[in-house]
């Protein structure tokens, strides 16, 4: 009695990794990946040139470039080496690498797009056999799931997308400008002398 | 009569040497200043600068409260996080031949963004030793190594 309980928990206890396991791989194949740096660079130009070419060469490409900031798409398989790249092309002052699941959103809209399409085949049938009374509703039907057909398809092709590749921006300075502030709330006084803005003030005042 | 008036002008010569000595600021040991950065005149306050502008201080402050190394670890990491820099690095550092920490900031001055660093240390429990080191992001990368090797190499 007690051997089959044993194998009955191990069984159970096997069965656990194995869904973890396969979830986890699941999950890695169906997020969405977005990575942000801020990589500070001598001449912004020719970095961002080569970081272009780059993505090029790995079936990525950029969408978006300004002075400040390169918006890029690469295969999210390679994203993580692509992003190690653009790390190595300057000095990266801050960054985050953030992936969403998406395969619960995927599944459920490839769920409902077949059930939509089999009730669409269900209307094509009926109109066949409807009165000329009931042609028009059931038309208006056939439009109404046609639309929401189309817009589930539009859904799947985005997510699809999203999944397959990594969003990579990249801004050569921080985007917040905002200076740290000087307050003085410490209530350890050595540490309210602290300060930046502070530190710069005092070598220009050294002269004084 | 000749011999008071040479004991008299030799004594006020020493005054004035020695007054001179003590009035003036001579400059900081060479080897508490980074290679190839400009020392101003010592004070209380060791202040250098490189040509491209990366700014090194090193000051004194009471231990007030007094408190151990592991405890202003902790104040001085929260204390600039909660002020808004960035973080960068931390860990531990040797100043000279004392245990000291080594914290790594970024933040936005102006139109640029700069590294700001700071090492800090214990001298006798009485004093804490810091040394802050900042400049332009890429400027300061440049100067980084030459800046920590001066820290590790400091004579307090």
């Amino acid at each position: 009695m007690i051997f089959f309980r044993t194998i009955n928990i191990s069984m159970s206890v096997l069965f656990c990794l194995m869904v973890a396991c396969s979830s986890n791989a699941f999950g890695e194949e169906q997020s969405a990946i977005v990575s942000r740096l801020v990589l500070k660079v001598t001449d912004r130009d020719q970095v961002a040139e080569l970081i272009i070419q780059q993505a090029g060469e790995v079936e990525g490409w950029f969408f978006s470039r300004t002075d400040e900031e390169l918006q890029l798409k690469v295969p999210a398989s390679i994203a993580k080496s692509f992003i190690d790249f653009v790390g190595q092309q300057g000095i990266v002052a801050d960054r985050s690498y953030s992936s969403s699941y998406l395969g619960d959103r995927l599944s459920q809209r490839l769920a409902s797009l077949k059930s939509r399409e089999s009730l669409l085949i269900n209307y094509f049938e009926v109109l066949k056999k409807a009165k000329q009374s009931s042609v028009l509703a059931v038309e208006q039907e056939v439009v109404a799931l046609t639309e929401e057909i189309e817009k589930l398809k539009g859904e799947i092709r985005y997510l699809r997308h999203e999944i397959k590749y990594a969003r990579i921006n990249i801004t050569f300075q921080f985007r917040n400008r905002t200076a740290p502030v000087a307050d003085g709330n410490s209530s350890f006084p050595w540490l309210n002398t602290m300060n930046l803005t502070d530190l710069v003030r005092d070598f220009k005042n050294v002269h004084k | 009569m000749y011999i008071n008036k040479m004991i008299i002008n030799i004594i006020l010569a020493v005054i004035i040497i020695v007054a001179a000595s003590g009035c003036g600021h001579s400059l900081p040991k060479e080897q508490n200043i980074p290679q190839g950065f400009a020392s101003y005149e010592e004070t209380e306050t060791i202040r250098a600068v490189s040509s491209s502008g990366v700014m090194y201080r090193i000051k004194r402050e009471k231990n007030e409260p007094y408190a151990e190394l592991a405890f202003w670890k902790e104040a001085l990491k929260k204390r600039m996080l909660d002020a808004g820099y960035i973080y960068v690095k931390d860990g531990d550092i040797k100043v000279g031949k004392r245990s000291g920490y080594l914290l790594e900031l970024a933040a936005p001055l102006g139109t640029q963004d700069f590294t700001y660093l700071i090492a800090v240390c214990l001298q006798d429990n009485k004093q804490l030793v810091i040394v802050e080191a900042a400049g332009e992001m890429v400027a300061f990368l440049e100067k980084r190594q030459t800046i920590i090797s001066t820290i590790e190499q400091l004579e307090l």
